[in-house]
């Protein structure tokens, strides 16, 4: 899928390092956006290239050339839009139809939406093509390098698919990354199928068939168990001013940190959870990186920079682009980079595989329980935990538990979630531009259910498909006293160009 | 056992079943109680893609279809909401010469209903359709400025306008059984709780044929499984809903907020509630639409989906009473085209149901019209290719 092997010689990379932050708009407040991810997934950063083609600038090699954001007047719209209480034009502009139809044509026009790409200059898609296996791993880092090692020494087929290069997050971690190409030569010796390149898009027919999308086409893999390696994603709350360009991600971080992006920025902020604070704080020394103050939800480590521990957010600040952060207690840090290292686990496929969502943690993030469809494991970032020194055992401990017993869901303790109040105002689902005040609004009018708040509100409907706010949904659910929930998870589990779908099918 | 009285039970709290609790609402203070099984709108409300189209291919289908556009079109001002109705225009394209010479013919039909349908032929098409350019040549079309609503969104005026008239919708609360006491209908059992009513409404969508069977009838509705997905939102580059002649051949649209919604059926989709979408749809719809708009193929797919229709043999739906079960009403069948009629069929049930006369549109609907066939031919494959039956007396042939 990933065009570029090295994540920091994309565009979004060399954006950064120039300073420009802001690469799109949101396309119904207009809000400028930048790259949060840098990974492929937030859809925050998507543009169109010289030649008229759509693409993530985290997802494309910057060849030299650097986007222009010019001013869009449609932007005092959105400013306006964003100060009208909930459900406003819905109440207005009902008769005459002419003047309803006029309005719907200019409210149509004054979308922020990319044009349509030319038509594609690519060869013909690749064929689709079936396979079966005994376990598909999906995610080729670590843990799931591991699990396909350990599952195809018992004699299972086991295919492994991972969206982008082998190592997850430690192919940029000076400390993990020489352990990769040891780990994948004896998950290769061992027997695995091991897939580069290749996105698992979903599973389907009762969690019997996974869809994929490889470098030579769409795959579909009928699949007797799951394991999910896929890691955590970055997670970015809400509040108010969240979707300033300048927040990224503290995977994104570790993926950027080793590229020189960095170097020569002045102030550079960290909020981070407990957990992923050692490793980031551990990387920006390696790298020579200065961070300027570190805060976070909980305790912290020790270092030179101002340490703010049991940090509340409160908002960031800024036009354009972040200039600062209020926390309490703390008060307000100015940055210009705001690293955001909180993580929501990789959940889509283990709820696409019959599990139910809860909300657990500080800040709250989605974990699923229950019974799943098929034997159904997770292992590393994707079981909550984060990377440390003993990760490699915990990951060899859980398998072992699982191979033992593939029925038994492991009996995972949860934090019961922690809710903050975020301002009314703050964007909850950043591809619909929805607001908290749209959400807790939709529930008190009744419209209290998963399915009828999604519907409702559009909150995760966009091209992330909730990746960015499913949380912060169920967050609006829990305190509004309803059971938080999250509606059925379904396929793509990422954007799939139709081109790339269109290729023969012989077994259709 | 709880007991509970009603005028009214409706089962099924989709755009039929929320809709006529509105339309008598509005006429008289009946006490109504909707059951839903999941959440209002589960199932094919708010699964579908909200065309309303008043162009049909046969006289009885297209004189309700200009009727219920016509409500569409007043229904945001009605339920005080904007159901962001929007004529967005339709265009039913053809590929064949000799669907062609059928085209002609439905537009003369619509002609007499007082239609005003445009046939454009050959190379103007894909003027009008600038869309299409690139991909399979199409022989003509026939166009008509149809329009699109939200589903989502005349669901919530809808449930609102319900809820704030003291409605009860009940969600989450399943239908059991069907109470019947001297040959008539005379309640609802749902879980522990029964309800005394006079009058149960199947309004139950692609559920209905089974709810009609917990009643003790035999109709011959099936669920039959459609599949769509959707894009990202582009900026709007097209307005004209395109839908090929063929199912097979698959439609799509560009809606309100920019996403470009699509579907291409199976030639051999077997019959059933299946509401998970397959993986084979994405190949088979990227192939088919490309095919005749391949200007598309650079767009992202992010969502699929399936609906449900309630098909019925000779496409059209069940509206009134049921003449063998007297207190059981049907209002169902819609054969895909529910989402479209049934706020102007729940607004002319009401008015029978409340004034006890039939209104002169719902004569082709009577629910009673398979009595005694109830085994007939359900020939699904391709879906239009079932009006080549029902359409033999109406002056038209249907032909491939």
């Amino acid at each position: 899928m990933v065009d570029v092997d090295d994540p920091r010689q994309t565009l979004a990379a060399a954006a950064l390092a120039s300073g420009r932050l802001a690469l799109a708009r949101s396309f119904r407040l207009h809000r400028p956006r930048g790259a949060f991810c840098h990974a492929g997934w937030c859809q925050q950063c998507q543009l169109v290239l010289p030649d008229g083609v759509r693409a993530l600038a985290c997802q494309i090699p910057s060849m030299g050339w650097v986007p222009q954001m010019p001013r869009d007047p449609r932007r005092s719209v959105g400013w306006i839009a964003e100060y009208l209480p909930p459900w406003f034009w819905e109440r207005h502009q009902l008769r005459p139809e002419a003047w309803r139809q006029l309005c719907l044509e200019v409210m149509r026009r004054l979308s922020s939406a990319l044009p349509l790409p030319p038509k594609s200059t690519a060869a013909a898609s690749g064929a689709w093509t079936r396979e079966r296996c005994d376990t598909l791993v999906v995610g080729g880092g670590r843990a799931g390098l591991i699990a396909a090692r350990r599952l195809a020494e018992l004699g299972q087929k086991v295919v492994l698919l991972e969206a982008e290069r082998f190592g997850g997050v430690a192919r940029f971690l000076p400390e993990d990354s020489g352990k990769v190409e040891e780990l994948k030569a004896a998950a290769h010796r061992a027997g695995a199928v091991l897939q580069e390149n290749t996105v698992c898009l979903g599973l389907y027919d009762g969690a019997t068939i996974a869809l994929a999308l490889a470098p030579k086409g769409p795959q579909m893999i009928e699949l007797s168990a799951l394991v999910v390696a896929a890691g955590a994603y970055d997670r970015l709350p809400a509040f108010l001013g969240n979707d300033l360009p300048g927040i990224i991600g503290g995977r994104a971080f570790l993926r950027l940190a080793g590229a020189g992006v960095f170097t020569g920025r002045n102030r550079i902020g960290l909020y981070s959870d407990a957990a992923s604070a050692p490793r980031l704080v551990a990387t920006a020394a390696a790298r020579g990186i200065k961070l300027n103050w570190i805060a976070g939800p909980g305790a912290l480590p020790v270092t030179a920079s101002p340490t703010y521990p049991n940090a509340r957010l409160r908002r960031a600040c800024g036009r354009g682009r972040i200039t600062a952060l209020e926390i309490a207690p703390g008060g307000r840090l100015a940055c210009e980079l705001l690293i955001m290292s909180l993580s929501q686990p990789a959940y889509e496929l283990q709820m696409q595989a019959g599990r139910r969502a809860v909300l657990a943690g500080d800040p709250p993030c989605v974990r699923t329980i229950g019974p799943a469809l098929l034997p159904l494991l997770e292992v590393g970032e994707a079981d909550g935990t984060a990377g440390g020194s003993d990760f490699a055992q915990r990951v060899e401990a859980a398998l072992t538990a699982w191979i033992a017993d593939p029925q038994e869901t492991a009996g995972m303790i949860l934090d019961p979630p922690r809710l903050d109040e975020p301002d009314p105002r703050s964007i909850l689902c950043h591809c619909e531009d929805v607001r908290v005040a749209d959400c807790t609004g939709a529930i008190k009018d009744g419209f209290a259910d998963i399915e009828l708040l999604k519907r409702h509100t559009g909150a995760g409907t966009g091209p992330c498909q909730g990746k960015l706010c499913h949380p912060d949904l169920m967050a609006c659910l829990a305190r509004a006293a309803r059971s938080p929930a999250l509606p059925t998870q379904r396929p793509l589990l990422r954007p799939v160009r139709l081109d790339q779908l269109a290729g023969a099918d012989d077994g259709a | 056992m709880a007991h509970d009285r009603a005028d009214m039970v409706i089962i099924g709290a989709g755009i039929a079943g929320l809709a006529l609790a509105w339309e008598l609402h509005k006429r008289a203070p009946w006490r109504i109680i909707v059951l839903e099984r999941r959440f209002s709108g589960y199932g094919s409300s708010m699964r579908n893609i909200g065309r309303v189209r008043a162009m049909q291919l046969t006289p009885e289908l297209t004189r309700i279809a200009i009727a219920a556009q016509a409500k569409h079109a007043r229904l945001s001002w009605e339920l005080g909401r904007s159901t962001l109705f929007w004529r967005a225009g339709y265009a039913l394209v053809l590929y064949d010469e000799d669907e062609l010479e059928l085209a002609r013919g439905v537009r003369k039909m619509l002609y007499d209903l007082r239609l005003d349908v445009d046939l454009v032929e050959g190379r103007r098409t894909v003027e009008r359709l600038p869309v299409l350019e690139g991909g399979a040549t199409p022989v003509g079309a026939l166009i008509r400025s149809d329009a699109l609503v939200h589903h989502d969104a005349v669901m919530f005026a809808y449930r609102r306008a319900c809820l704030a008239a003291g409605i009860v919708i009940r969600e989450g609360v399943e239908a059991t059984a069907i109470l019947r006491a001297g040959g008539a209908a005379v309640g609802v059992a749902a879980g522990t709780n029964e309800i005394s009513t006079a009058l149960v409404v199947n309004a139950a969508g692609a559920w209905s044929g089974a709810l009609s069977a917990k009643a003790g009838l035999t109709v011959p509705n099936m669920p039959l499984r459609r599949e769509a997905l959707v894009t990202e939102p582009s900026r709007p580059f097209m307005r004209t809903m395109v839908s090929f002649y063929r199912p097979v051949e698959g439609w799509f649209h560009q809606t309100l907020r920019g996403e470009v919604v699509m579907g291409v059926a199976p030639p051999n989709e077997p019959f059933g509630t299946e509401l998970a979408a397959s993986a084979k749809s994405l190949g088979r719809t990227a192939r088919g639409i490309l095919a005749k708009a391949p200007r598309l193929g650079g767009l992202r797919v992010v969502r699929q989906w399936a609906g449900l229709y309630d098909v019925t043999p000779d496409r059209k739906p069940l509206v009134g009473p049921v003449a063998s079960l007297p207190g059981f009403v049907q209002l169902n069948g819609c054969n895909g085209r529910g989402f479209a009629l049934f706020p102007v069929l729940a607004e002319l049930l009401a008015q029978w149901l409340d004034e006890g006369r039939r209104p002169e549109l719902l004569a082709p609907f009577d629910p009673n019209r398979f009595v005694g066939r109830e085994g007939a031919d359900m020939a699904m494959g391709d879906y239009y290719a079932g009006y080549r039956k029902c359409a033999g007396g109406s002056g038209i042939t249907i032909a491939r």
